[in-house]
């Protein structure tokens, strides 16, 4: 068990990549605290993963409110003394001709993915800095590495990312802290399933990836545990692509613009 | 005879010995592939005296006839060959405009040549059998460079981007191809680097975030990991290792 005892916070960790996070966590023997903007599906996940065995429990977060990112940090301490990983996995999506981009849409997925990442990760230092120790990785994608049409929000908020984490882990390093990122390819959630009711095939997907099939949750699941483990003590500032070697070929059979209407 | 082995090259010493270690550890035995004949068969007596199963085959990556052989002897004598780790290097530094074309040469063909040498003769065989993990080692030289390294940054960026067109290639086939990119790490590579005049650890140190060199432990744990069934969705990908050195580039 390589977090045995050690005290989690997995953002967005409902469903999807964060809920998968949160199961690996625990199985590690870590105690999981699952922040979720709808409490409902958090009290759910921590249930299942009580079943399963695991110590979870769950609290309310809107991550684009920096007072909710400074209460479940307070609520940590007050409940459990200390925070040694936190997750940073709420995101959302959403495709938009950018020329037709509403405002509020391009506003709050930067408000979530960015200014939340931003804001939660800074909740947590101030616990993580006197401690002296903590791991933060944050869920970044791999499309905050290269363009994509109909998902400029999404993926400026992903690169944003990426950067942060490498200026934070410069920063942080003399505390003891490491700030990594993962960055996943397409994986199987509910956020693609949505894509696929959209009328875009699976099958588009899976003959876009080298390895020939989209991820697994398990799959990002092991690589953030990975990362927020002691096994990766010399690892920070990092960005792990896991994509199945998306990012690095050039696909002559591309893609195709638009995504979906 | 079907126990998945371990290839490591340059395992005499150092890095390689140390991922030898680690591999045998986690219950695998090690083939260790090195040229120095006497360090070969001092490693595996380390490695023996420890209680692990490991065995020493020569081999200079220079040349391919050569990883062919050890493939079709290992696959022979031991089994299939599970993970094949291209450690080999050399480090040949000084000024660029009097860099000696045998130390160019030596730097191409030993991190470049033979790299893709071993990869193409692992390959073959895993490519057979559905299944492998190839695990380059790179380093941060050869994505943020520095004076005197010429050959050096250029080979081990080279070896970045030849993960990068395999992992590709043999992705669908059952056959991952990643690889890692060390900072400066606790080895007689870097001593010998300190004490030729090529940097201070002093230096290094205040240079990297964490303030520390590595150890080769922690690099170790990390082609571990990269070689398991949790890393069943990584190619292609090269995992710095650097406590932050990369990270911390712009200022």
């Amino acid at each position: 068990m390589q977090l045995k005892d050690q005290i989690v916070i997995v953002t967005g960790a409902g469903r999807g990549i964060g809920l998968a996070i949160a199961e690996g966590m625990g199985r590690e023997g870590a105690r999981v605290v699952i922040g979720e903007l709808i409490l409902d599906r958090g009290e759910d996940a921590a249930a299942q993963l009580r079943a399963s065995g695991f110590d979870a429990v769950a609290i309310q977060l809107d991550i684009t409110q920096p007072a909710s990112c400074r209460a479940i940090v307070e609520r940590v301490r007050h409940d459990f003394g200390r925070l040694d990983v936190l997750v940073n996995n709420a995101g959302l999506f959403a495709l938009h001709k950018s020329e037709d981009m509403p405002e509020e849409a391009w506003r709050l997925q930067i408000d979530v993915m960015l200014n939340g990442t931003f804001f939660m990760t800074q909740a947590a230092a101030q616990i993580m800095i006197p401690q002296h120790s903590g791991s933060i990785v944050s869920i970044a994608s791999i499309g905050g590495m290269g363009g994509w049409p109909m998902r400029s929000a999404y993926n400026a908020a992903k690169a944003a990312v990426i950067n942060l984490t490498e200026t934070l882990a410069g920063e942080w390093a003399q505390y003891g802290i490491r700030v990594n990122a993962v960055s996943p390819g397409v994986t199987r959630t509910e956020m693609m399933a949505d894509l696929i009711r959209r009328g875009i095939s699976a099958d588009k997907y899976a003959n876009r990836t080298p390895i020939g099939r989209v991820a697994e949750v398990e799959e990002i699941a092991s690589a953030v545990c990975f990362l927020a483990s002691n096994r990766a003590s010399y690892i920070t500032g990092e960005n792990l692509r896991v994509d199945g070697g998306w990012v690095p070929w050039a696909n002559m059979n591309a893609l195709g613009f638009p995504e979906t209407e | 005879m079907t126990q998945n082995v371990v290839v490591i090259t340059g395992a005499g010493r150092g890095l390689g010995l140390g991922l030898a270690h680690r591999f045998a550890q986690s219950s695998q035995h090690v083939v260790i592939a090195e040229r120095d004949a006497v360090l070969g068969e001092t490693a595996v007596a380390t490695l023996h005296a420890d209680g692990l199963a490991a065995s020493f085959v020569a081999l200079d990556v220079r040349d391919p006839a050569q990883s062919r052989a050890l493939v079709s002897k290992v696959a022979r004598d031991l089994g299939s060959i599970g993970v094949w780790i291209n450690n080999a290097g050399v480090s040949h530094l000084g000024p660029a405009e009097t860099l000696p074309q045998a130390d160019w040469d030596d730097s191409v063909a030993t991190m470049v040549s033979g790299t893709f040498y071993c990869c193409q003769a692992a390959g073959q065989h895993m490519l057979a059998q559905g299944r492998g993990v190839i695990i380059n080692i790179a380093s941060v030289t050869g994505l943020l460079h520095e004076h005197g390294r010429v050959a050096y940054s250029t080979a081990k960026a080279g070896v970045i981007a030849l993960t990068e067109a395999l992992g590709i290639e043999w992705a669908s086939r059952g056959v991952r191809v990643v690889g890692i990119a060390p900072g400066v790490i606790e080895t007689e590579m870097v001593r010998q680097t300190e004490a030729n005049g090529h940097g201070t650890r002093a230096a290094w140190e205040r240079r990297t975030p964490m303030r520390r060199l590595g150890t080769i432990e922690e690099i170790a744990e990390a082609a571990l990991y990269l070689s398991s069934n949790d890393a069943s969705y990584i190619v292609g990908e090269t995992l710095r290792v650097d406590g932050g050195w990369t990270a911390y580039q712009l200022f």
